[in-house]
């Protein structure tokens, strides 16, 4: 990536942007720059979403999503820099759905404690509905995806603080 | 229902029979812990609460066949995208099945044609006659759910239902023999299951051959996403090609309307 060698501060929106960009052009799925003891790590899923995280001084603690590309039921990753930090990715392409059914609560929410064992939603394709453990135990610490969106293979659906 | 014969003549190694259940698949996602040789078969003559897509319902008048098998996990190919296969596998079972019984039995009018609705209804005259449900437990252990409206009849289903629904009764005159069609239900997916594993292509190839909607402007509801096009059938991957503007567009998941 020639472009990280400019003299602009990577934190830039426009050089931001930019990479984007450049990422959707030639179909790259990480990028990792670092500028003195800051980095920022782009990772671009297969549903052509973009995350971003930033660490170092004066960074906000986002914790970071998975940097590989996908791997299937592979449910859990630690990004670097945040090793606290699990993500639990979709073993399929099909249509995340956060509760068993449309009258019932969610699996589970932001500040739920989970286990390996816990089945966090359903992934549903040709009318296979998976049920996806979490496969790590932690705390729920975001939700990555809405009830009823498509998803693609290894779209981290959740990221979980396994110190939690 | 007479479980040791089919016992004895399918892959099925415990089974049992109700008369009238809430649900066959929520009993088979219970028997699932329960250590009971697999694969076991659950049916029911009546379902009081049968389960469909999201908030659906399945309705099983008197004389339906409901039934669920469950699987363990071993018996399924751990690679992604394969497992989902399985629901293809199972409409082509129903298909196969019930093709005999319609074609050699005087229709009562209309179409005719019988196949596969993707992923996995299966249609009679452009109606349902059976719908599959699968339900992959935590644990990877599969619940294969199909209700088949074979002895009941569509007058006995709710307003709502019945302009959408098909009976083999209703469609031949015949009162067909649930153990009769269970074995070769059964042996049917046996072979599909091991496809799976060897030759998954020929899943997706026998499920195009079967489907009813090539040629078809369909639209599809995927999450807040809509696409309409013409379908192209069915891709090796079990997904429906449909033909966009953009060009052939698989779609994994979603309402076709």
């Amino acid at each position: 990536m020639t472009e990280s060698s400019e003299s602009h501060d990577v934190f830039d929106v426009r050089t931001i942007r930019r990479l984007i960009e450049l990422m959707k052009e030639h179909d790259l799925t990480e990028i990792d720059l670092r500028q003195e003891d800051r980095r920022i790590q782009l990772c671009r899923g297969l549903a052509g979403t973009v995350m971003e995280t930033v660490t170092g001084p004066g960074a906000p603690a986002s914790p970071a999503p998975q940097p590989t590309p996908p791997t299937g039921n592979q449910p859990a990753g630690s990004p670097a820099g945040e090793n606290h930090v699990a993500l639990i990715t979709s073993p399929i392409v099909g249509t995340f759905y956060s509760a068993p059914d449309p009258e019932a609560p969610p699996y589970v929410k932001v500040g739920d404690h989970v286990g390996p064992e816990t089945t966090v939603c359903i992934v549903e394709a040709m009318k296979v509905f998976n049920e996806i453990p979490a496969e790590t135990a932690g705390k729920i610490i975001a939700v990555l995806t809405k009830n009823g969106e498509s998803v693609e293979y290894g779209q981290p659906l959740f990221k979980v603080d396994t110190t939690g | 229902m007479d479980l040791q014969h089919i016992l004895s003549e399918t892959f099925v190694a415990s089974a049992e029979h109700h008369e009238v259940l809430g649900s066959t698949n929520d009993l088979a996602r219970r028997r699932a812990d329960e250590g009971l040789p697999f694969p076991r078969l659950i049916t029911a003559e009546h379902q009081t609460s049968g389960r469909g897509r999201g908030a659906n319902v399945w309705w099983t008048g008197q004389g339906s066949l409901a039934m669920s098998l469950l699987l363990p996990s071993e018996s399924i190919p751990e690679e992604a995208g394969r497992s989902i296969l399985i629901s293809l596998v199972t409409a082509v079972a129903v298909v196969d099945t019930l093709r005999p019984i319609v074609e050699t039995q005087p229709l009562t009018g209309g179409s005719v044609l019988l196949g596969l609705h993707w992923p996995n209804d299966v249609f009679l005259s452009g109606r349902k006659l059976a719908g599959i449900l699968i339900e992959v437990l935590p644990n990877r252990a599969h619940v294969i759910g199909i209700g088949i409206n074979t002895n009941n009849t569509a007058a006995d289903a709710p307003d709502n239902v019945r302009p959408r629904v098909i009976t083999l009764r209703d469609a031949t005159g015949v009162v067909c023999d649930h153990v009769e069609l269970l074995i070769g239900l059964l042996n049917r997916m046996e072979l599909g299951l091991r496809a799976l594993s060897v030759d998954p292509n020929a899943i997706a190839q026998a499920a195009n051959e079967r489907c009813l909607q090539q040629g078809q402007i369909l639209s599809i509801q995927m999450g807040k996403k809509q696409l309409t096009g013409r379908c192209l059938g069915i891709a090796p991957d079990g997904a429906l090609l449909i033909d966009t503007p953009d060009g052939p567009r698989p779609c994994h998941s979603g309402v076709v309307r």
